[in-house]
């Protein structure tokens, strides 16, 4: 009997707390769901039949995958259509280098990091076109990345800020913010991803949230007004 | 009791619930009492927030159709990467023939040259020696001052100026040398045969080795100190 390995624990956890980014696409192929959603066969058994030549697995595991490949994508990249870009090209690149999988490493580290070089090249490239004064970006929240209909003004205000903010933070920060505490990956997730050490990815969390922390309280103030800061902690800690 | 500035440089890991349980139970006690610690844990906790809040956030356009679309979208780019893929893979060498091709190019070129330069293990029939090509001796990156210092091959030293003048026109380097010895071979190096070149007289200390704990006395220009 295969074990299930600790990545696909590991990811069905992350699928849990995701629920915008959990599920298959709609409108897949019966064959193709049915491979999709079949917990007992593991993403190296559909490598491995992909490499025998059958399509259905690849179709599997971009089922699986793509969601969560396209919303870490835009939270690095922080545009819809970038990040489009950047899953489908992820995924290109996989197919390409199936054969230099190493089955006995975790699937979704290994293509998370794709997505994730990608992204953050992405990000380099366009962060000299895309960025602007941090007061030009306030002078115009929210933008529409967040013109969500069904989401109250203040909250649209403050995620045009995050985003704002997340505009200003070097790569190196901001990947392991978005995997950490928008995607919920541990520290000992991230560090193989980014290539990093557990105490590289640590340190840069660490360090993330400072700088984070100072970009808010400076655009919050300045947002709404000079109010003084809250000393109501809330005594724990919320995941 | 734990000091601010340990407390302070765990909060980050502490609002994000990074730390481990024992630190995570030093950072609560301590910020029950200390009330700027606790301001400043509850800045971060705030700004924290509101990172995660981005977890549930959507984005414009972006529903199972777009997805639906998204993995049809992906697969035909594969398809296209694996035609185009195959499609030079067709044109594409094995390695082991394009490393073969590149060795017996390589080896051609070699041999080639090899015999335009009347190399010792060429083919010497038809091999002539002419003093078209001797000029004025060349300096070689070893020369002293643009003066020729070669050996024929085997030669420990002792061989005259005569032979080193006759060596210097017939170029430098290790052909220069086999050709000298081909010379000495046909007879052209006697000492009557003139070679009708003026070669620039090689420093008499030049490349010499100079002995250990030799007299300058006698030699010319030491001023006999």
């Amino acid at each position: 009997m295969i074990q299930k390995p600790l990545h696909q624990k590991l990811s069905a956890a992350h699928l849990s707390r995701e629920t915008t980014m959990r599920g298959l696409p709609t409108g897949l192929p019966s064959v193709v769901a049915e491979l999709a959603g079949a917990a007992e066969i593991s993403d190296a058994e559909l490598v491995r039949r992909t490499l025998a030549g059958q399509h259905d697995p690849f179709a599997a595991l971009v089922a699986r995958y793509q969601k969560r490949a396209f919303w870490i994508a835009f939270h690095v990249v922080g545009r819809v259509e970038d990040a489009r870009d950047v899953a489908q090209e992820a995924f290109v690149r996989l197919f390409r280098s199936l054969a230099k999988y190493d089955f006995s490493r975790s699937f979704y580290t290994w293509f998370y990091r794709i997505v994730m070089n990608l992204a953050i090249d992405y990000l380099r490239k366009i962060r000299s076109a895309r960025a602007g004064n941090l007061d030009d970006v306030l002078g115009g929240l929210p933008d529409d990345r967040e013109a969500i209909g069904s989401a109250p003004m203040e909250q649209q205000e403050q995620h045009g800020l995050v985003w704002a903010i997340l505009e200003k933070l070097d790569a190196k920060f901001r990947s392991v913010l978005v995997l950490r505490d928008i995607h919920g990956m541990s520290c000992r997730e991230i560090a193989p991803i980014l290539r990093i050490t557990h105490a590289t990815a640590r340190w840069r969390l660490h360090r993330g949230r400072q700088v984070f922390r100072e970009h808010w309280e400076r655009c919050h103030g300045r947002v709404e007004g000079a109010r003084p800061a809250s000393e109501a902690f809330e005594g724990g800690t919320e995941q | 009791m734990t000091s601010c500035t340990q407390v302070l440089n765990w909060l980050p890991c502490f609002v994000g619930d990074d730390l481990d349980v024992e630190t995570a139970s030093v950072v609560r006690a301590h910020l029950l009492d200390c009330v700027a610690c606790r301001r400043e844990a509850a800045a971060l906790q705030q700004s924290t927030k509101a990172l995660r809040s981005l977890r549930e956030a959507g984005a414009p356009g972006v529903d199972d159709a777009a997805f639906a679309s998204m993995h049809t979208a992906i697969l035909a780019a594969v398809d296209r990467a694996e035609a185009e893929t195959g499609r030079w893979s067709g044109w594409r060498l094995p390695r082991w023939l394009a490393s073969a091709a590149a060795a017996v190019l390589l080896f051609g070129v070699g041999w080639h040259l090899m015999r335009e330069d009347d190399a010792p293990w060429g083919d010497r029939r038809g091999f002539s020696v002419s003093f078209d090509h001797a000029g004025p001796a060349k300096a070689v990156p070893w020369s002293d001052g643009g003066h020729v210092q070669l050996r024929p091959l085997g030669d420990d030293g002792a061989s005259d100026n005569a032979d080193r003048d006759a060596e210097g026109t017939v170029g430098p380097g290790m052909m220069g040398r086999w050709r000298l010895r081909t010379l000495e071979e046909v007879g052209f190096l006697e000492d009557d045969v003139p070679l009708g070149v003026d070669l620039p007289v090689a420093r008499p200390d030049a490349g010499a080795p100079r002995k250990v704990g030799a007299s300058t006395k006698n030699v010319p220009g030491s001023g006999g100190r």
